[in-house]
């Protein structure tokens, strides 16, 4: 048994930190805020470590009382304790990232990057006529998205209900806001916003962030989304409900494949 | 009051991309460092460096193409063939040898490759082909300058004791690029994997030199996600990849935003077909080929084992290599 005094300060802090670091990868993968971070497919990369890090741990424990020749200077602890203090803060916000890639510009650069991202799941999703009420599900959200981007206008004048992220950027008209989520690719690192951009009255009556849900008809608009100096349709929600609701099992985070 | 209530909203941004942005490239970047610390020293415990040499050609060419091929075979992402390929190096393979390592092993492994397929399907360029393509082409060829810069010396002529490279000795730039690890403390369980250490001491060794090495590599792989944190949050970016002109320009543009993006190998090719245009040939080639070599976070994690000078060098020549391959293979898909 050892006694606290022949315990090494640097095992300690080598025990805690891996201990610290296995205890919030799986807090993270047992409450799914882990998903707020990475793809779910790098899931299983993520526990491996914690139970690495468990690992680890585990040996360091057994050499508490052997004293390395020279102690670990505090900075091989305290920029792990920094990172998972920045993905709590993360984890625990719930606010959209419209403005991904987007720095100073509004959301419409954004969409504009989303369309150039167009794939076959856009051919896929275009079989077929589309429903009278077309409600954007979490998992056909991106090929609906992709789907009413590509062709606005045979869209028009179907109902449409879409659940996600209220967000108005500041140099919206009062009564025009956007609806959406985030799209995944990878990482937070790489996450922004996509969503259509609705239009009625009483928009002004909701704040930054707050999920709703919103129907109404599709129409279009002719909007500069490249920044070019050109006018392209895209599709617009005149709004006739807009109501804050339970955001329940939805998922904030579109995952495109 | 309008002012403050941008600044507000811009600072409320600029918070969200920060945190967000850290913590993804931290949980995607952190567990693959665990892994290749481990991978690392499980070599370093199991593998004696005979046999590692024997691995590779004595023709230093050959042996470069060897490393490439055998990146190809690591999934691992770039910051985990750090502490990969310093044990490579400290095990006694020649520099050039290690650095092809180091360079091919993000860009070429199956993830990447896979990645790259995805997201430029349905567009009519086989850009997995071309990355991979000129990815090993531009590795080869830097590992070659590493190989005239270090000189034809022996590896085990410039290692000192415990196959550690003094830092002194690395006069030259291709030195600069993978140096040995430093010294472990002494204590504690034997880390020397020797022939005659039995199967205990080895793990104990090996889980010893991975606990080291992941804390010792982790903050500087911590400082260079922030740095490239702050810089996404604070830097214009799309103002940048929207200055797209000339080729050349082009070319420049794309080899900037990949060093200051430091995206994983995995997902930077989604992110090119998103904020590219598709014509840029140039711009995505240069901007999927320099990224999985060296990145700002790569930067700073290199920093701790390298002199500021000789980094800036290799990452010079990293871009300039880079660079001329890609203008070149872009000037020539938009004449053909």
């Amino acid at each position: 048994m050892t006694s606290l005094r022949e315990v090494s300060g640097s095992r300690l802090a080598r025990c805690l930190t891996f201990l610290t670091l296995s205890f919030y990868i799986s807090w993270l993968a047992g409450n799914g805020k882990l998903a707020k971070i990475v793809h779910p497919r790098m899931r299983p990369w993520i526990e491996a470590a914690g139970l690495l890090c468990l690992g680890l741990a585990f040996a360091q424990m057994l050499w508490l009382s052997k004293k390395p020749k020279r102690p670990d200077p505090p900075s091989f602890f305290l920029p792990f304790g920094f990172v998972l203090l920045i993905s709590f803060i993360f984890v625990q916000s719930s606010s959209f990232s419209p403005s991904r890639f987007n720095e100073g510009d509004d959301s419409a650069a954004v969409e504009a990057a989303i369309l150039s991202q167009r794939d076959k799941v856009s051919a896929r999703a275009s079989k077929g006529a589309l429903p009278p009420t077309i409600r954007f599900d979490d998992d056909r959200y991106w090929a609906l998205y992709n789907r009413l981007y590509d062709d606005p206008a045979a869209a028009a004048g179907h109902r449409v209900v879409i659940q996600g992220f209220f967000h108005r950027a500041s140099g919206y008209p009062v009564d025009t806001a956007l609806i959406g989520r985030d799209l995944m690719w990878c990482c937070s690192a790489d996450m922004s916003g996509i969503g259509l951009v609705a239009r009625g009255p009483g928009i002004e009556g909701f704040a930054e962030s707050d999920w709703v849900e919103a129907s109404g008809l599709l129409s279009t608009i002719e909007f500069d989304m490249d920044g070019d100096g050109k006018d392209s349709a895209v599709p617009l929600i005149l709004v006739d409900s807009l109501r804050r609701v339970d955001k329940g099992a939805s998922s904030s985070i579109i995952f495109p494949y | 009051m309008m002012l403050s209530t941008e600044a507000a909203a811009w600072l409320k941004a600029a918070s969200g991309t920060f945190t967000g942005t850290l913590a993804g490239l931290a949980f995607e970047t952190i567990p693959f460092l665990l892994m290749g610390t481990l991978l690392s020293a499980l070599i370093q415990a199991f593998v004696p460096d005979r046999a590692l040499k024997r691995l590779f050609p004595r023709n230093r060419y050959l042996s470069i193409l060897v490393a490439l091929f055998i990146g190809a075979l690591v999934p691992i992402c770039e910051c985990g063939t750090v502490p990969l390929a310093r044990r490579l190096r400290q095990k006694g393979l020649p520099l050039s040898t290690a650095a092809a390592f180091l360079l091919a092993a993000p860009l070429a492994n199956p993830m990447t490759v896979i990645s790259t397929f995805v997201a430029f399907r349905g567009t009519g360029h086989p850009m997995f082909i071309a990355r991979l393509g000129l990815g090993l082409a531009s590795a080869f060829i830097i590992a070659i300058i590493v190989e005239f810069t270090a000189g034809k010396r022996p590896s085990s002529d410039i290692r000192g004791r415990h196959g550690q490279a003094p830092e002194s000795r690395f006069t030259r730039l291709g030195a600069a690029a993978i140096p040995a690890p430093p010294r472990l403390p002494a204590q504690g369980p034997r880390r020397d994997g020797g022939s005659r250490s039995s199967l205990a001491d080895r793990i104990a060794a090996t889980l010893e030199h991975a606990s080291y090495d992941f804390l010792d590599s982790g903050r500087y792989l911590v400082a260079g996600i922030t740095i490239a944190a702050m810089a996404r949050a604070l830097i214009p970016t799309r103002a940048i990849l929207r200055s797209l002109g000339s080729p050349l320009a082009a070319t420049g543009t794309g080899l900037l935003s990949a060093y200051v993006l430091s995206l994983c190998s995995s997902a930077d090719a989604f992110v090119a077909r998103s904020v590219f245009a598709p014509s840029s040939y140039a711009a995505v080639q240069a901007f999927l080929v320099l990224g999985p070599m060296i990145d700002l976070k790569n930067t700073v994690l290199l920093s701790r084992f390298v002199r500021p000078r000789r980094l800036a060098a290799f990452v010079a020549i990293v871009a300039a290599v880079v660079g001329a391959v890609t203008l070149t293979a872009g000037l020539l898909a938009e004449a053909l």
